[in-house]
């Protein structure tokens, strides 16, 4: 990062981890911090510490960077408030450049890992809050399929007339559907209503969690469109769960190469595994 | 860190009971931007959080980006300017600081 200058007003914060630190650490310390105390909790995160004279080195240094480097810095860009005379950091007003960070923050760190990797133009990736704007987003991906709908639901509930409806008009335009379950029900309910789609049956852990928040529904249109959606606990009253998805479009999306490489080969081998699957059944 | 400071006898007018210049060596791998900060740090006695943030004179991450720099051009470079009420100029190697005073400017 030595050499790293930043454009004329904007400090780069998702992919410049102590910048990250820093604000996420001053967001969690809700009020105020003593830079003293940010330096500590910096070094102590960062290192496993074994000699003391090891850390008072590095706080030294923390302390020093920060002051005279990263908190200026990061005022400037309105992320956090400095006090260099008092030394006290606090949580900046809210600022666009802030606002797109937080929604950087709910991505998982293999993301942002991905992130480095990819071209800066293909990396947007979007938060969708409620089941209505998941169904929406679902239904979307479903009409803007060509080739192929990829999709993975845990249960009936999820998946409505209507979403049946858009799946059914892609079958007719010519579009491989796959649909995946661990859950009969819904394995049954697409064998009825979408006789020519191909039914897996997930072996994945990370699409079979019992517990909650789970996967709740996976769509990919032609593998460069993704919608990732995570359930919340059903609650007692009845209503929907709560859900929240990713979603990314573009081949070379993060979250689309993400999801990709850990569905890995499956996606390839889907026929292989569903005749397999089907011979079973008619046995 | 006064360890590796020398302070020279190049007193400026003024300030006989007080060192008012000093050469600070810049260690294998240390930044030049906290070389600067040390080195004013040990020359006025200031904790360096008492100094004003470097960043208010110049990007510390510009100063590093150039002095750092292994360009054999860069060799002889050297920066100069006004921080903590004095005079610096850096280098690869050293800080050079100078407290400035009305007869020395």
């Amino acid at each position: 990062m030595g050499s790293e200058v930043p454009d004329e007003g904007r400090v780069p914060v998702a992919g410049d981890s102590p910048h990250r630190a820093i604000v996420a650490a001053v967001r969690d310390a809700d009020g105020s911090l003593h830079v003293e105390e940010l330096a500590d909790r910096l070094v102590r995160r960062d290192t496993i510490l074994v000699e003391t004279a090891e850390y008072e080195d590095e706080f030294d240094r923390a302390k020093l960077e920060l002051h005279h480097n990263h908190l200026p810095k990061l005022a400037d860009a309105g992320l956090v408030e400095y006090d260099s005379e008092a030394n006290v950091v606090t949580d900046g007003t809210p600022s666009a450049s802030a606002v797109d960070w937080e929604g950087a923050r709910d991505i998982p760190a293999l993301v942002t890992e991905l992130r480095s990797a990819v071209e800066p133009d293909a990396d947007e990736i979007g938060i969708l809050e409620g089941r209505e704007a998941v169904i929406e987003y679902g239904r979307r991906l479903a009409d803007e399929a060509e080739e192929e709908l990829f999709c993975m639901y845990v249960d009936t509930d999820l998946l409505e007339e209507e979403c049946l409806r858009r799946a059914r008009n892609a079958i007719d335009r010519g579009v491989d559907m796959c649909m995946g379950s661990g859950n009969p029900a819904v394995r049954e309910l697409t064998r009825e209503e979408l006789p020519e789609a191909t039914i897996w049956e997930p072996q994945l852990d990370w699409l079979n969690r019992p517990t909650y928040p789970r996967v709740g529904r996976l769509v990919i249109a032609d593998r460069r469109q993704v919608m990732l959606a995570v359930l919340e606990e059903p609650t007692d009253d009845g209503a929907y769960p709560a859900e929240t998805a990713v979603v990314g479009e573009g081949e070379d999306n993060p979250l689309v190469v993400l999801v990709r490489e850990l569905l890995g080969a499956r996606l390839d081998h889907l026929d292989y595994q569903s005749t397999d699957f089907r011979s079973e059944l008619s046995t | 860190m006064t360890d590796h400071a020398d302070r020279d006898d190049r007193s400026a007018p003024g300030l006989s009971a007080r060192e008012s210049a000093l050469t600070y060596r810049i260690d294998d791998g240390e930044p030049p931007s906290e070389a600067v900060v040390r080195a004013i740090a040990s020359l006025t006695n200031t904790p360096v959080l008492d100094l004003e943030p470097l960043y208010e004179v110049v990007d510390p991450n510009h100063l590093d980006g150039v002095l750092g720099s292994d360009a054999p051009g860069v060799e002889e470079a050297t920066v100069t300017i006004a921080f903590g009420g004095c005079r610096v100029t850096v280098t690869r190697d050293e800080v050079r600081v100078q407290v400035r005073t009305p007869e020395a400017d």
